[in-house]
């Protein structure tokens, strides 16, 4: 049984191995270590900007969480001690595990004057 | 002296050529699903076992047809293990190429998210390959697979056939598997009509095996009695709603679904699956 074949084939069969075996490890790694925990949600918020008379604020999600969040809409609160005083939320398609996604909500207030914080968040575990 | 090459293994342009028939067979088969966004879903959301059986499924499909309808047809096993290797790397790489330049994959996205897209994709895109070099090469190949492997030409084994027909169904569903058309069908449709379409998939296949005049319909389906063509089309339909099932199965169609809906989703999806099978076992092989 003789194979033949020039360089180039057995230079892309060797290559395909190495991805072939590599994508295995890493599969069979990831189950290994990944859990079930549900989505963990992790808010970070920037510094305001001041924006054509609005106040825009940066919005960092990171899902520490083994498992994608879907749907997954976060609501941005301005706090006056135990007022809202403006409400807003941001809504991601996927938020997959591990990952980060980024945004911005914008207020008509100065977010100077209360507290900003990080209000109910909701989504869809797929 | 020695000589480079042994008398018989073909020159680099020999080879460039095939990868690039592959390469074109490949992307005219899974480009559909390369733009679809379900699919880049499923590369976020499926975890790794999940994974892990898709890639075993692929390169299980990839051997099979390989050894079956493959390039060359009378390759020792070592062969289509290459091969089927070949085409899974050279998917792989395609699909990150592509993914890459449509900006699904950035430096900033996560590891995870990556190798999802990528493997996804590229199991679509090695099935593409594996059936582009074949078609694109068909007749073209001047290997002596075409003469030495007459003597298997007479019917391919029947467990050939299935294979085939198992390509074509899961080629054709899963264009469509991805989208939510077929869980909104099997919603919205009431269940009298649900079945009409899985009378109106059986009746295609036994029509498209025995009584349309496909290319080398004659060839595979000889036959010879009226049971021949009941069994041989429920034997292609069942490949069908396995192959539907399976799809629908990886794409979370059954998570969470009652027993009716999954049966509904999949009689639904059996129609373009049961065309894809019982064509495949036509159009598929060379």
């Amino acid at each position: 049984m003789r194979l033949s074949k020039n360089w180039l084939e057995w230079s892309v069969f060797a290559i395909g191995m190495v991805i072939v075996v590599t994508a295995v490890t890493i599969l069979i790694r990831s189950a290994v270590q990944s859990g079930n925990t549900p989505p963990q949600l992790a808010v970070q918020l920037g510094t305001p900007a001041h924006e054509q008379g609005r106040y825009r604020v940066p919005v960092v999600v990171e899902n520490r969480g083994d498992i994608t969040a879907a749907e997954a809409s976060i609501t941005i609160e301005l706090r006056d001690g135990q007022t809202v005083v403006e409400r807003a939320e941001i809504a991601f398609l996927f938020i997959p595990r591990r990952a980060k996604r980024e945004g911005a909500v914008v207020f008509t207030r100065n977010p100077s004057c209360c507290e900003l914080t990080v209000g109910a968040v909701g989504f869809e575990t797929p | 002296m020695l000589s480079r090459h042994t008398p018989s293994s073909p020159t680099v342009a020999d080879s460039l050529r095939e990868y690039g028939r592959g390469l074109t067979g490949g992307l005219i088969f899974s480009l559909p699903l390369l733009y679809t966004m379900e699919v880049w879903w499923a590369g976020l959301i499926t975890r790794p076992e999940r994974m892990l059986g898709y890639l075993a499924f692929v390169f299980a499909l990839l051997l099979g047809y390989n050894h079956f309808v493959g390039i060359r047809r009378d390759a020792h096993r070592i062969e289509v293990f290459i091969d089927s290797i070949e085409e899974l790397g050279l998917g792989v790489i395609t699909a990150t190429v592509v993914l890459y330049l449509m900006g699904r994959i950035h430096s900033h996205s996560s590891f995870d998210e990556v190798v999802g897209q990528i493997l996804v994709e590229a199991g679509i895109v090695a099935i593409g390959f594996s059936v582009g070099t074949a078609q694109l090469g068909a007749g073209d190949e001047g290997e002596s697979g075409e003469g030495e492997g007459d003597d298997n030409q007479e019917g391919v084994t029947f467990g050939g056939q299935l294979l085939l027909a198992l390509c074509g169904a899961v080629l054709f569903a899963a264009n469509v598997a991805p989208t939510e058309e077929i869980m909104m069908i099997a919603i919205e449709a009431t269940p009298v009509r649900i079945i009409g379409l899985g009378v109106l998939a059986l009746a295609l296949g036994a029509c498209v095996l025995y009584f349309v005049r496909f290319a080398s319909a004659k060839r595979v389906s000889r036959a010879e009695t009226h049971l021949d063509i009941v069994a041989g089309t429920v034997v292609t339909y069942a490949i069908a709603i396995v192959a539907s099932a399976a799809i629908l199965w990886f794409f979370g169609r059954f998570d969470g679904a009652s027993t009716e809906f999954c049966v509904a989703q999949t009689i639904v999806l059996s129609l373009p699956a049961a065309l894809g099978a019982s064509a495949g076992r036509l159009l598929l092989q060379t």
